[in-house]
């Protein structure tokens, strides 16, 4: 083995050459933004990701499913996957015993919810709105033969850290030498908020965990409508923004003139040629603009004019324009 | 999601057929990873559990001696974004390229529930057929008159026409049988007459 290296190889510090990436996408431009180092590390995705961003993935995608255009694509896209159910064929050498497991499975199908409020098909249909505003479903296997449903905000390290410091637990899933062995339930409080010191232990073998990751190292799996969440927050945005416009665009206003004497507090202007102790103007005319379904009793001799089209156009414009105009 | 936005929300006339293949194929993979990922698993969990619970009997076992419980196949419902592929399948059937069983799946069933539902429908046709034959003799209706989906050029035709040839062979025979009896009815007692004279006689 080489002990000493040779002088003609000794150097001092290396001089660092700043060296051009051979790809462009490795490189700022003036034009683009390198992506790197800005939302993404060399690190895996458990980490990159952490629990508060993963929770404000999920967050975001279920208030997209609650209050915008998510519901019709979420639910659209499961009810297609799942449809009228999925038909489950023993493939034994004994017909007798394909036609018993069937249907013992299918009545199995009826009550196989822990919980008692999903049937064999709406559960399908879970774990595909699930995959896509979670990331994941998981279920206990239970010792009597049910399927009791484990929301994925659920599974978390639990704490204190301190008293897990010998075992590795990424994101509540225990790991030994790369397979998950163990997750880790966490209790919610009486308000709904997961106490993350109140938590069972959950052997693997007793767990099904449904999702799909798309790294190798990954252990918990991001809502599928993760990528494109802003997409979906800019479309809805643009479908309420388009509907109000329509619906003011729509609107008819009128306005009504009127020249009759009326009663007014205002202090008379200096222009105008009016007594001012009786409290009435003669020579300024009233203007109202009525809204939709407004009614309006008018006195004898009220005009009535519509808006000008280039306030139709700009309806929230439309008094502004007016007053301008004259 | 790797589906367009019209397909999606159901704005059928705005989208091509492209578009809806692609969707079926989407929604296939969707289908085929909760297969694999949930209903499969569940599925040998739940089995070995009513087996050894002894709910259900022990599944028999392969040529290596292996409990065959865990095989299944599991069918997707059917693809709502295929057309009606009847013609197609037809020419594809006769071709060699379309098979009962990928036409069964795509229906979600297996290719022995799609053809039992026909030889049901067969069974039915045959016996309506008989009622029929009965109430109005001479006509020789088949189960093929029953159940009509002969064109002319048809496999079927030509079955169907084939059915009238056996059907008219039985019939000519039946008559000569018929024939043949009546003349046997006509000497049977002419020779027992005799023979009990000559009994007498002897």
């Amino acid at each position: 083995m080489l002990k000493k290296l040779p002088k003609s190889i000794k150097t001092k510090t290396p001089v660092r050459k700043r060296k051009a990436s051979g790809y462009d996408g490795a490189l700022n431009s003036k034009n683009r933004l390198n992506r790197s180092y800005v939302t993404t590390y060399s690190v895996d995705e458990d980490n990159l990701i952490g629990a508060y961003q993963a929770e404000r993935l999920r967050l975001e995608a279920k208030d997209l499913f609650r209050n915008g255009i998510g519901k019709a694509c979420v639910d659209r896209f499961s009810t297609y996957v799942v449809g009228t159910g999925f038909n489950i064929q023993a493939k034994t050498s004994d017909k007798i015993w394909n036609t018993k497991s069937e249907k013992y499975f299918q009545n199995w199908g009826k009550v196989a919810d822990y919980n008692k409020r999903r049937t064999w098909n709406e559960i399908l249909q879970t774990i595909v709105r699930d995959r896509l505003l979670v990331g994941e479903s998981f279920f206990i296997l239970t010792l009597w033969g049910q399927l009791q449903p484990i929301e994925a905000e659920r599974i978390c390290t639990p704490e204190p850290a301190s008293k897990f410091a010998t075992k590795k637990i990424v994101a509540g899933a225990e790991i030994v030498k790369g397979i998950i062995v163990a997750w880790y339930i966490c209790d919610r409080d009486k308000y709904g908020v997961i106490d993350k010191r109140k938590y069972t232990r959950i052997a693997a073998r007793d767990m099904v965990h449904v999702a799909a990751t798309w790294r190798w190292d990954a252990v918990r799996s991001l809502a599928e409508l993760s990528p494109i969440l802003d997409t979906l927050r800019d479309k809805s945005e643009f479908t309420t923004s388009t509907i109000i416009s329509a619906k003011i665009a729509a609107r008819k206003s009128l306005i009504v003139m009127s020249d009759s004497d009326m009663p007014t507090t205002l202090p008379a202007r200096s222009t105008d040629e009016s007594s001012s102790s009786s409290g009435t103007i003669q020579k300024r005319t009233k203007i109202i603009k009525t809204n939709d379904g407004e009614i309006y009793y008018g006195n004898p001799g009220d005009k009535l004019e519509t808006l000008n089209k280039k306030c139709q156009q700009q309806p929230t414009l439309n008094l502004l324009s007016l007053f301008w105009e004259r | 999601m790797g589906i367009s936005y019209q397909v999606l929300m159901l704005e059928l006339a705005k989208t091509d057929e492209v578009q809806l293949r692609v969707a079926s194929q989407i929604f296939k993979i969707w289908q085929q990873w909760l297969s694999e990922k949930f209903i499969e698993k569940i599925w040998n969990w739940r089995i070995a559990k009513a087996v050894k619970a002894g709910d259900l009997p022990p599944a028999p076992l392969d040529d290596n001696g292996v409990s065959e419980w865990y095989k299944i196949v599991i069918l997707p419902p059917p693809d709502p974004f295929v057309k009606d592929e009847t013609a197609r399948d037809v020419a594809g059937f006769n071709l060699g390229s379309v098979s009962i069983t990928q036409i069964a799946h795509r229906k979600s069933l297996d290719n022995r529930e799609l053809l039992s539902e026909k030889t049901d429908d067969i069974g039915v046709a045959i016996e309506l057929a008989d009622d029929l034959n009965i109430k109005h003799p001479g006509q020789n209706i088949t189960w093929r008159d029953v159940i009509n989906s002969t064109g002319p050029a048809s496999l079927s035709a030509v079955q169907t026409a084939a059915d009238q040839e056996v059907l008219k062979e039985k019939d000519d025979k039946k008559e000569e049988e018929e024939e043949e009896e009546e003349v046997k009815k006509v000497v049977v007692p002419k020779k027992s007459i005799i023979s009990k004279l000559f009994n007498r006689f002897k």
